[in-house]
């Protein structure tokens, strides 16, 4: 089995709460971590451990649907800025930068919103839990995506 | 290193010019084709700016990066933020907070209740929110 699942097509995905997403396998791996860090222009942690940005990589790495295929498939193309508007994080425990974890989560609701400066808009909250290989929790993430739908603001 | 109390200011953390490059790179990390991270006239299109837009996972990073240098040995255990505006190409940005609460553990560790934002200069607060982390109470 491979330590990063390849994300599937995202044509089948079912956008509305409750739904499940592919899930799979994510190692980050040290190219990746050190081109994370160096984004940021900070440092990793002292211990050796992954940045605590990676459990966002690893979730999203492994959820098994890129964000093209999740925005595709709800009716969004990337030309209209879909864009994420709030995240929660929870590490239970340090990440390991090589460690090849089990990635699982789905959709917790979609909610029709109106705003002044959007217009019509969706908000899309994901849930992903990254998992050790023995299945021990290691981090959560709620992520909320704005979709904008087009129309007058109020 | 910080003053370990309430009320104690953190940091701040300072990204004198937010990098197109960095954007492009952290674009195919995340596998996010989003043009408006790679091309300033996508942004214009959308009315976000005349420059690239920075992924917003980027802009909570500085954040975490802020947390990290409280103490030697500091450990992230939860953060919570609402991104509330764009942070474009060359932006100067400025990452703060405050302890907010300090808890004693069982394990050793002191757990910090945290206010934390990243404001762009001259301009909007990009992200706000709350963090919880984690501090040895003997430095490592």
């Amino acid at each position: 089995m491979p330590d990063t699942t390849p994300h599937v097509d995202g044509a089948a995905l079912e956008i509305r709460a409750g739904a499940e997403l592919p899930g799979g396998t994510y190692r980050l791996g040290a190219d990746r971590h050190d081109r994370l860090v160096a984004a940021l222009g900070g440092g990793a942690p002292a211990d050796g451990s992954a940045h605590p940005l990676a459990a966002w990589l690893i979730a999203m790495g492994g959820s098994g649907v890129s964000l093209a295929d999740l925005f595709a498939a709800a009716g969004v193309p990337m030309e209209t800025g879909p864009m994420l508007g709030a995240c929660e994080l929870e590490l239970a425990r340090p990440l390991g930068i090589e460690t090849p974890y089990a990635v699982r989560g789905g959709i917790l609701d979609v909610e029709a919103k109106t705003g002044r400066r959007l217009g019509r808009f969706d908000v899309l909250r994901i849930r992903l839990e990254v998992r050790e290989p023995d299945g021990a929790a290691a981090a959560a993430c709620i992520v909320s995506m704005i979709l904008p739908r087009g129309g007058a603001g109020t | 290193m910080t003053a370990l109390r309430v009320g104690a200011p953190l940091g701040p953390r300072t990204v004198e010019s937010v990098s197109a490059g960095a954007m492009r790179d952290v674009a195919a990390l995340l596998e996010d084709p989003n043009p408006i991270h790679l091309d300033g006239e996508a942004a214009r299109a959308l009315g976000l700016g005349d420059r690239p837009v920075n992924q917003g996972p980027v802009n909570f990073g500085y954040v975490l990066d802020l947390l990290l240098a409280i103490a030697p040995g500091a450990r992230v255990r939860a953060l919570r933020v609402r991104l509330l505006a764009n942070v474009l190409a060359g932006d100067r940005v400025i990452a703060g907070g405050r302890i907010e609460s300090i808890d004693e553990e069982a394990d050793g560790h002191l757990r910090l209740g945290c206010a934390v934002w990243l404001d762009v200069e001259g301009r909007d607060r990009a992200v706000d929110g709350q963090a919880v982390v984690a501090v040895p109470t003997v430095p490592t």
